[in-house]
């Protein structure tokens, strides 16, 4: 059972696939202050993660899965800074901002 | 000549810092704090650059810039926050804050200067 | 040394002591967010400093411990006094490089493997936490690359997409090193899937993550967001963006079954990314570093307050980028987007500005080359940033209040300082020259009177000098809290440390010596005096044990105390223990008084304990300590009361640059006597003195005080037998025993400079040093202590 619906969080685990989009976002229609629990989710179709997007539903836990959170964190948490302008207008879903100015040299590299 | 505060907790720091910068030719003011920093501000310094680092006892870096973009006078200065790797989640708020960029610890000498050229010009 | 490192070496000293302090603080309050924040904030500056210099196991070691602090910070892991340990133990290694540092400029050959290891027992800590913190960076790992002839395709063929300038820079940085001699090679990938996609079975997004190579991605809506109501899930409208190290080959086949959905850019990291190369390239990579940030500073959601401040120094600093790339024909197009943003109180106009700048930048090669009309070059002019500045005027000079100064330095002037008081000892010499050879009294008093003033000054100079040197025992206190801790924990004891007097001040030297006598005292107190907890209550004590270490200065001493309220020692048992080690003669366990009997501890070869303990070692540390203490010229005093405790004290000179002596003549040559040991001077007839088996001795005072013939035990020429009608006895103190030391002829107190003797005077241990007298003369210093032994 990858999607499970508890009173206003549904909980996302392991590969969630593209039949449980419709369900989701219907659920997801009817609770607006409700959250989505990504801790143990590794993967979620793309039908999924647009509902996510679209939605902007809050994260109340992000992915174990290193790979998966890096994607989500810039997806769904620009959604929710939308509008603040940090990402950059017309540039939804923007990457997560780290640049830096100046990149770092090797560990160790002697300054002086 | 260009002055440039630097402002770091870590003496060793700042004096690799004002090594690197009064070689290139930059007048180097050391602050030891935030609060150091905005005293000596405060009190006329002037310079042309401020590169603080951004974890320091009392008000952090990020305090600093907030502070000095409020300032008059000075509140237009470039400011480089000084940051490592682990800190990229405060860049956000660093840049919030009003920071002009940062440079990543450690700093080598070239690319310091190479950064400070583009950010201080006729030096 | 370099100056920089000596600079580290002292930083690091004082931020690992402050780690060790909180750490032990955090024992006491576990979780205090002020102090977690101080730790790792003094293992992030150590980090930061040390990348200063080639010492990659330090600097990856104490990033180990500012990680594990840090999880700990955000409440993922809890410090437990066994992880404490594993904190402490790195610290320790890390004080033993820095002293490694100092010493030779270079860590021990092992600290690669220790850091190694201390370093995985660190992160190991990270997995005990929630799990929430992922272990490592960049899941992706290279592909194994293709045919690297088969049909590369042109690199730099079409300008690189605009958005690869949001591609962060560390990123960029990996990527920079994976191109080996064929170049970097990597992609820019935009995949825009078919709206129906999801019905054909796939799964985009499990496309996209999966492209070989991939170090980076986002994905983005192609159209904004309807209303939830409206939304169609099965309609893609998602677009991704991703950019891997591969080959376009790679790339091509991996998504060859939605090519058509597919723009694959070849990318040359190094052009935007990490400035390596020609001092150009550089300078580029550093404009387009500036750019990039002015960007996001302009579209960063910043407070109101602050927006002119950040409009004008994004201004400034885009204006400077475009000077120094000798690109003047966009200043026009800046001033304007500089008022535009100003009236709309927006970055919008100058980020649109820096956007359009920053990708010409990167996706035009020939910028770089100056290529006509693209890049026309003109004078930088002068800014509005530069004219506040102008009016801003130069910095006035700063009040400095607090000097750091160089130990050397001051050493220097004490060593001056003592000098000049050994010169100015020559003018009563010459004073008397004057009376008795030329016969000039009244030069000689003039001459009195100028070496009273030359000596006023000099006395006050002298105690400034000593007062710069003087630094507050808690800096030799300041180790102890940690070590009680360690020492208590492993044999099992509860003891309490208590501390006092820390702020008292005596000479850096003093200070420094003082720390391993402590050591030996404090854990000769742990290990001897203190008892289990059991034992304790069973004697009707608090479980817990005390050690007090105490200073209060008296004069010019200062008096180093280690109290513990443990079993205390039987004077018995210590002058039987002594007997059986052949340490006391049966005579003297026959006379020895109970509080002599106590200072038998500090015999060499004397160990109280049952058993020996690998707390306070095999017995060499107690006579190691009245070493260090004779050493430094002071006194150590036991006093202790059975079942209630022990009190050990230290009396330490508070200087020890100047030692005052009293110059006696022995069989024609000059000797230099302790002041602090004499007690009295005087003449003795010598038919009261009274001859006890082969010892002689005189009643003082209703004292019986054994007498030392110099003459004798130093083997000078001279009359060892007494046959005068009376003798010149130096009273001295040695440890609370009496001694005369008989003499010829008594001379005044003079300030030395001790030199301690050197090559093979070094085994002379009758002697404590020589010091050199104004008019020239060597004078030799005894060391009284040695001479006990002797009698």
């Amino acid at each position: 059972m990858p999607v499970t619906y508890k009173k206003t969080v549904a909980v996302l685990e392991g590969v969630c696939t593209v039949e449980e989009a419709e369900d989701l976002l219907i659920w997801l229609q009817n609770r607006p202050r409700a959250k989505v629990n990504l801790k143990r989710c590794t993967h979620l179709h793309a039908a999924l993660l647009q509902v996510l997007m679209a939605t902007g539903v809050p994260v109340s836990a992000w992915p174990e899965d290193p790979g998966l959170r890096v994607w989500l964190e810039v997806a769904l948490s620009s959604h929710r800074c939308a509008g603040q302008g940090w990402e950059g207008g017309g540039q939804r879903g923007g990457p997560k901002k780290r640049a830096a100015m100046g990149p770092a040299s090797g560990e160790g590299s002697a300054s002086v | 000549m260009k002055t440039i505060l630097v402002v770091d907790d870590s003496s060793t720091l700042r004096m690799s810092m004002t090594s690197i910068l009064s070689k290139a030719g930059y007048r180097a003011e050391e602050a030891c704090s935030a609060e150091n920093a905005l005293e000596k501000l405060r009190s006329g310094l002037r310079p042309n650059l401020i590169i603080t680092d951004l974890n320091m006892p009392g008000m952090d870096g990020i305090g600093l810039i907030r502070q000095v973009r409020k300032l008059p006078g000075v509140r237009f200065t470039p400011i480089l926050m000084l940051t490592t790797e682990s800190q990229q989640s405060k860049r956000q708020e660093a840049r919030s804050a009003g920071a002009t960029g940062w440079l990543v610890k450690p700093v080598a000498a070239e690319q310091l200067l190479q950064v400070i050229r583009q950010v201080v010009p006729g030096a | 040394m370099n100056p920089l490192l000596a600079e580290f070496i002292t930083e690091s000293r004082d931020l690992l002591e402050q780690a060790s302090q909180g750490f032990l603080a955090l024992e006491k309050t576990p979780g205090d967010a002020e102090i977690l924040n101080g730790l790792f904030r003094a293992m992030h500056t150590i980090k930061g400093a040390s990348g200063f210099f080639e010492i990659g196991a330090l600097t990856r070691l104490v990033h180990a411990a500012e990680d594990v602090l840090d999880a700990v910070r955000q409440g993922e892991l809890e410090l437990t006094p066994d992880r404490v340990d594993l904190f402490f133990e790195a610290l320790d290694r890390v004080g033993e490089w820095v002293d490694s540092l100092e010493a030779e400029e270079r860590l021990p050959p092992e600290a690669e493997e220790t850091s190694a290891g201390l370093a995985g027992r660190l992160r190991g800590l990270l997995s005990e936490t929630n799990g929430r913190r992922p272990t490592g960076s960049g899941e992706a790992v290279a592909e194994k690359r293709g045919d690297e002839d088969a049909g590369s395709a042109p690199r730099m063929s079409e300008p690189a997409p605009s958005w690869i300038v949001e591609v962060p820079e560390d990123v960029r940085r990996e990527l920079y090193g994976v191109g080996g001699e064929g170049g970097s090679r990597a992609v820019a990938v935009t995949y825009t899937p078919d709206e129906q996609c999801f019905f054909t079975g796939d799964d985009p997004f499990h496309t996209a993550r999966q492209t070989p190579g991939i170090r980076w991605g986002r994905v983005e809506t192609r159209e904004p967001w309807p209303p939830a109501e409206e939304l169609d899930p099965y309609r893609c409208v998602l677009r991704f963006r991703l950019v891997a190290a591969a080959s376009v080959e790679e790339v091509r086949e991996w998504f060859r079954y939605v090519a058509e959905q597919v723009e694959v850019h070849e990318i040359v990291p190094e052009k935007w990314g990490a400035p390596v190369g020609t001092p150009e390239d550089r300078a580029l990579g550093a404009a387009v570093e500036i750019l990039r940030a002015q960007i996001e500073l302009l579209a960063a959601p910043w407070d109101p307050d602050i927006r002119l401040g950040v409009l004008e120094s994004a201004a400034a600093v885009m204006e400077s980028v475009l000077a120094d790339l000798g690109n003047g024909s966009e200043v026009g197009r800046l001033a304007e987007a500089r008022v535009a943003a100003q009236g709309q109180g927006s970055g919008e106009p100058l980020r649109g500005l820096a956007l359009e700048i920053l990708s010409r930048l990167l996706g035009s090669d020939g910028a770089r080359q100056g290529e006509p009309g693209e890049w026309p070059s003109s004078q930088p002019r002068e800014t509005a940033r530069e004219r506040s500045q102008q009016e801003n005027g130069a910095s006035p000079g700063q009040k400095i209040r607090v000097l750091k100064v160089d130990q050397t330095r001051v050493d220097a002037l004490m060593d001056l300082v003592g000098e000049l008081v050994v010169a100015k000892n020559a003018l009563p010499f010459l004073a008397r020259k004057a009376e008795e050879v030329f016969k000039v009294r009244d030069l000689a008093r003039e001459i009195k009177n100028q070496h009273a003033v030359i000596n006023r000054i000099a006395e006050e100079l002298q105690g400034a000098v000593m007062q710069v040197r003087m630094v507050p025992v808690s800096h030799a206190f300041q180790r102890f809290p940690r070590l009680v801790r360690d020492l208590s924990r492993r044999l099992g004891k509860r003891v309490q440390l208590v501390m006092e007097g820390e702020e008292t001040e005596a000479d850096k030297n003093v200070v420094e010596d003082l720390v391993e006598p402590l050591v030996h005292l404090v854990r000769n107190s742990l290990d001897h005096g203190i008892e289990s907890p059991e034992e304790r209550e069973a004697a009707g004590k608090p479980s817990e044990g005390e050690i007090r270490l105490r200073a209060v200065q008296l004069d010019d001493r200062v008096w180093i105390e280690v109290i513990d309220d443990g079993r205390g020692m039987d004077p018995k048992a210590l002058k039987r223990k002594a007997y059986e080690k052949g340490i006391l003669s049966e005579e003297r366990l026959e006379t020895i008084a109970d509080e002599e009997a106590l200072h038998l501890i500090f015999a060499p070869g004397f160990s109280t304990a049952e058993q020996v303990s690998d707390v306070s070692g095999r017995g060499v540390g107690l006579d190691a300590v009245r070493a260090m203490v004779d050493r430094v010229g002071g006194s150590v005093n036991v006093e202790s009361t059975m079942g209630r405790g022990t009190c050990i004290r230290m009396a330490l000179p508070l200087s020890m640059a100047v030692t005052r002596v009293m110059i006696v003549e022995v069989g024609g040559e000059t000797l230099g006597v302790p002041i602090e040991n004499i007690v009295e001077t005087v003449r003795v007839p010598t038919d009261e003195i009274h001859r006890i088996k082969c010892h002689e001795a005189v009643v003082l005072r209703d004292r019986l005080v054994p007498l030392c013939r110099l003459v004798r035990i130093l083997d000078l020429d001279g009359d060892a037998t007494g046959s005068g009608e009376e003798e010149a006895v130096l009273v001295v103190s040695i440890d609370g025993r009496e001694l005369g030391l008989v003499v010829d002829r008594f001379h005044e107190g003079v300030d030395i400079i001790l030199k301690p003797l050197e090559g093979i005077m070094a085994g002379f241990r009758l002697y404590a040093g020589t010091a050199l007298l104004g008019d020239g003369r060597v004078l030799l210093v005894l060391n009284l202590r040695e001479l006990v032994p002797c009698l």
